[in-house]
């Protein structure tokens, strides 16, 4: 399939670990191009070649502070950086009318109302994780839920890299959420999180989320189902962050010319 | 409901006829063990750890399926094809959960499944028979970009490998991807055995200490992995899928079942 027009990719944050990654997607991928990437205002990044600051040939394309300017010359752009840009992104890509693929974690409600809104007007695609591994995982933690009901507890733990400032991860949360849904229950009303003194017998139904922080490589979630005399397992581990840029240019080219609303990998994946 | 053990004096018979004995609605009918077992002659109940129930193992199955609504088997594979005649014979319903049938006993079993319901399965838990479903929707979707490896931990004392549990996960995994799996599966390797061939499902068989059984299906692709593990802690989860295996299979027409059948997984 050729297409005479590559899609125009911008970066949200590309000085960043993830950024960087991003942007080497980006120019590895065909039928793709750069369109520009932004950095803080402060930051020792603004006024680099992105694309040199990947690690890549120089692109002729300085980082910016001037957010508005990226998302006009962009087709789609991509937002993998904190979670206090995720409103401003998904603003301003209403604004322009371009779908926007926002990977942030620890995003707040009032922030996600936001999103959600911005979603209205354009295609947002808001993946808890972008790899097609964990969103297979994510659907088999729903359907295992759903089959084994609450004679099986639900336990949920995160292995992250000590880099990471948030927790439960957003793919721990989204487990969780998959898990809920499969009972047919809301996750607010039986997680149970930060486990700590006397914390009494575990409540029928309860959903536990566990974090371990450390270490700076593979990230590994798992979901267990621990019944009388067996137990299940659902585990996703992540070798490399490699896996995560590539389904992010995936869910940007995917998300071009789709009608406005707010989607998840499993959309773009059609695992849904 | 007349429940049926071959081979009541092994390790899961014993268990079986607890289960059997502590199922309500249910009630023993007999037990038998292989010719020339010092247990023939014994009391079924009392050599299981429980009270005496005037019951005695017999040497001969053939009153033990006269006498039975319903026959458990998860003895040896040899005996397979002798059992399976009598529960057609007899009209009697027969769980048959054995590993290591060779085709010539698997045709047998299927040829008794023509006259009498017999409920087929490698492993009778509720978490393996959904692991299997899992297994191969995830080969589906994943397809031959991720490397499907499976790895199974049992105890010392068993006699066979791989376990009929990771056979069935291999099926499911080659079905998955819309293959066989005597074309894919990888049994051996030892020496220089090469680059891994595209679109191989390879086993891997530990044995050690006590454990029930430990079975996990990796998909290994590209800087990620997708595992799903079952863990048995207890041989109850066998026993109890035994038993709820037998009460649902008494009534049911001819026909060859399957656990996935039995618990309304299918």
């Amino acid at each position: 399939m050729s297409n005479p027009l590559p899609i125009i990719i911008g970066i949200v944050g590309c000085g960043g670990r993830l950024g960087r990654l991003l942007v080497q997607e980006v120019v590895h991928t065909e039928g793709c191009a750069l369109g520009g990437g932004t950095g803080r205002a402060d930051s020792t990044v603004i006024g680099r070649d992105v694309a040199e600051l990947a690690g890549r040939a120089p692109a002729g394309l300085a980082v910016t502070a001037d957010g508005k300017a990226m998302f006009a010359a962009c087709d789609v752009v991509i937002d993998f950086s904190v979670a206090s840009v995720a409103p401003l992104s998904a603003e301003a890509a209403a604004r322009h009318a371009i779908p926007l693929v926002l990977g942030t974690t620890g995003i707040g409600n009032e922030d996600q109302a936001t999103v959600a809104a911005a979603a209205a007007k354009t295609a947002i695609v808001q993946p808890a994780n972008t790899s097609l591994g964990m969103n297979v995982v994510l659907a088999l933690a729903e359907r295992a839920a759903r089959a084994l009901g609450t004679d099986y507890d639900i336990e949920i733990l995160g292995q992250q890299h000590r880099h990471k400032v948030d927790a439960p991860s957003g793919a721990t949360l989204a487990l969780a959420r998959a898990t809920a849904t499969g009972r047919d229950v809301a996750l607010d009303q039986v997680e149970q999180r930060g486990r700590h003194g006397e914390i009494g017998k575990r409540p029928k139904g309860a959903i536990g989320l566990a974090t371990v922080s450390g270490g700076d490589l593979s990230v590994i979630h798992t979901v267990i189902f621990a019944g009388a005399g067996e137990r299940l397992e659902v585990t996703h581990r992540g070798s490399t962050r490699a896996i995560y840029p590539k389904g992010a240019v995936a869910a940007a080219r995917w998300a071009i010319g789709r009608p406005p609303g707010l989607y998840s990998m499993a959309d773009v994946l059609d695992l849904a | 409901m007349k429940i049926g053990i071959v081979g009541c004096g092994g390790t899961m018979g014993r268990a079986l006829v607890l289960e059997v004995m502590a199922a309500e609605g249910c009630a023993l009918s007999g037990g038998t063990g292989r010719p020339g077992s010092p247990l023939i002659g014994r009391d079924v109940t009392e050599q299981a750890g429980l009270e005496p129930s005037g019951l005695i193992v017999a040497d001969n199955a053939e009153a033990l399926f006269r006498d039975s609504d319903a026959v458990i088997d998860l003895s040896v594979a040899d005996m397979a094809p002798s059992h399976a005649e009598l529960a057609a014979a007899h009209g009697v319903a027969l769980v048959h959960g054995t590993s290591g049938l060779d085709s010539a006993q698997q045709g047998a079993v299927e040829a008794a499944a023509e006259r009498t319901a017999v409920v087929q399965s490698s492993s009778m838990s509720i978490g393996v028979n959904l692991m299997l479903e899992l297994t191969e929707q995830t080969a589906g979707v994943l397809g031959d970009d991720y490397d499907v490896e499976i790895v199974e931990l049992f105890h010392r004392n068993k006699v066979d490998a791989p376990s009929g549990t990771s056979l069935a996960l291999g099926r499911a995994a080659a079905a998955g991807r819309g293959g066989e799996l005597k074309d894919l599966a990888v049994y051996q390797r030892d020496g220089e055995i090469g680059p891994r061939p595209s679109g191989a499902i390879g086993f891997a068989v530990l044995r050690g200490g006590d454990s029930p059984g430990e079975h996990t299906v990796i998909f290994a692709g590209a800087g990620e992995r997708v595992e799903i593990a079952h863990k048995a802690s207890s041989r109850a989860i066998y026993t109890q899928g035994a038993v709820a295996a037998a009460r649902w299979a008494v009534g049911k027409p001819a026909g060859l079942y399957s656990m996935r059948d039995v618990l309304g997984l299918a």
